[in-house]
């Protein structure tokens, strides 16, 4: 037990923290208002399509109306703009989960729900859990430590259950179907309808699949073997995109959380302007 | 540092979620997102089977057919496959997003009839050999 809580406490500098706030705050208008800016239209659909989440059916949270949603999207970005720039980081962050979240129970309570948020929404919830940090602080901290585990937990948990959930709903042999070729019907770009006339290769793929989402846990190994992992992760991502045109961006932001980001040093021009600007926040130490 | 409280809430607040998370991908469903199981393409598609897809046919107010974006109704493809039952059961579910998609889109084309069409591609050992449309909802201006 002390083992696992060492290692799911082991102290990472404070900087990673701060890098992660800024990242992944600046990266909620990109993600609300352009690449998954389909959200917002749920502002028009009828109520009677609305099927609240059993989440959303536990918070005293009204119908989804036009004027709820552009709101809440409006709120939503200014909250991870100002969030960004590291001032009260607990207040500030708590608020952007707060919103976030329930900007995802809008997007998600309209008959289809996606697990590509999962890590993030993780992330928002564990950032405003650190106390302010400068982004060049690499002072090893506990707190820091516990909340980049848990972001790297839970990337790793989103492709490992992904497996799981492939053999309880497809069955131990969903390798064997045909769910690549239904992928590409479906949704097939340039580059992977091509691969519909290459069903042999479509089906080893989906063991492939399968065996990268067992061995995900590598990426919680340090040295070659993890950074190979991370490396592996955008490779499937972006052929993914290539092919299909799914990218599950909010996740392969958490992917951040694996690298030494508290190390990163801003070119010098830049690194002036931070002293006054947003990125050296709050001199705590 | 943290304090020992600290630490004993993360480690509550980790195996709570942990313990969430991994009863969500057992014996959860996507109702209780964000924990229920990382089910996108977990279902198998037969390499004899069909593979189906949703689409929305109209013709318009002049009598012309036209095939019409699902985002026009501000919904996503597989939203509308995710109620394909309730609609097919309550057809009138089309009048109503017809009706939200002119109030939202004032300028577009009027639209006498909708169509919500089941497609599927016939598969013989992975590869397409057949394609055939369902109509699975009508709506028709009144």
């Amino acid at each position: 037990m002390s083992a696992l809580s060492g290692w799911w406490f082991e102290p990472v500098g404070r900087g990673r923290v701060a890098w992660l706030r800024t990242l992944l705050y600046l990266f909620i208008p990109v993600d609300v208002l352009l690449t998954t800016s389909w959200v917002v239209d749920h502002a028009d659909v009828p109520s009677r399509l609305y099927q609240p989440l059993y989440v959303a059916r536990l918070m005293p949270f009204p119908v989804p109306t036009a004027g709820l949603v552009r709101g809440l999207q409006v709120a939503v970005v200014v909250a991870a703009l100002v969030a960004a720039s590291g001032r009260l980081p607990r207040l500030l962050g708590a608020v952007v989960f707060a919103l976030y979240f329930q900007w995802m129970l809008i997007a998600m309570s309209y008959g289809k729900v996606d697990h590509d948020r999962f890590a993030f929404l993780v992330a928002l919830a564990v950032l405003p859990t650190v106390a302010a940090a400068r982004h060049r602080d690499t002072e090893p901290d506990d707190g820091a430590g516990w909340a980049v585990r848990c972001i790297q937990v839970a990337v790793v948990a989103t492709y490992f259950l992904a497996a799981f959930a492939k053999f309880r709903f497809g069955g131990w042999d969903w390798a064997n179907g045909a769910t690549l070729t239904r992928a590409v019907l479906r949704r097939g770009t340039f580059l992977g309808t091509p691969l519909l006339s290459v069903p042999w290769l479509l089906h080893l793929t989906q063991w492939g699949i399968i065996a990268f989402e067992l061995l995900s846990p590598l990426l919680l190994l340090r040295g070659r073997v993890g950074r190979g992992m991370v490396a592996l992760c955008v490779v499937f991502h972006v052929v993914t995109y290539a092919t299909i045109t799914i990218i599950f961006l909010p996740h392969v932001m958490c992917l951040l959380a694996f690298f030494r980001l508290e190390h990163l040093r801003l070119p010098a021009v830049l690194r002036r302007r931070s002293v006054q600007g947003y990125a050296e926040p709050l001199g705590v130490a | 540092m943290l304090s020992p409280l600290g630490r004993r809430l993360r480690g509550g607040a980790t195996a709570a979620v942990v313990a969430l998370t991994l009863l969500g991908t057992a014996y959860g469903d996507d109702d209780h997102f964000p924990v229920g199981p990382f089910r996108m393409f977990s279902t198998k598609t037969s390499r004899d089977g069909a593979v189906k897809v949703a689409l929305v046919r109209g013709v318009t107010i002049d009598g012309r057919d036209v095939r019409l974006s699902m985002a026009s109704f501000g919904l996503r493809r597989a939203e509308f496959e995710g109620q394909l039952d309730r609609i097919a059961q309550d057809p009138s579910l089309l009048g109503v997003l017809v009706e939200a998609r002119e109030r939202a889109r004032p300028g577009s084309t009027p639209l006498r009839e909708v169509r919500l069409i089941s497609a599927r591609w016939v598969l013989d050992d992975g590869r397409r050999v057949g394609y055939v449309e369902t109509p699975v909802a009508v709506w028709r201006r009144p």
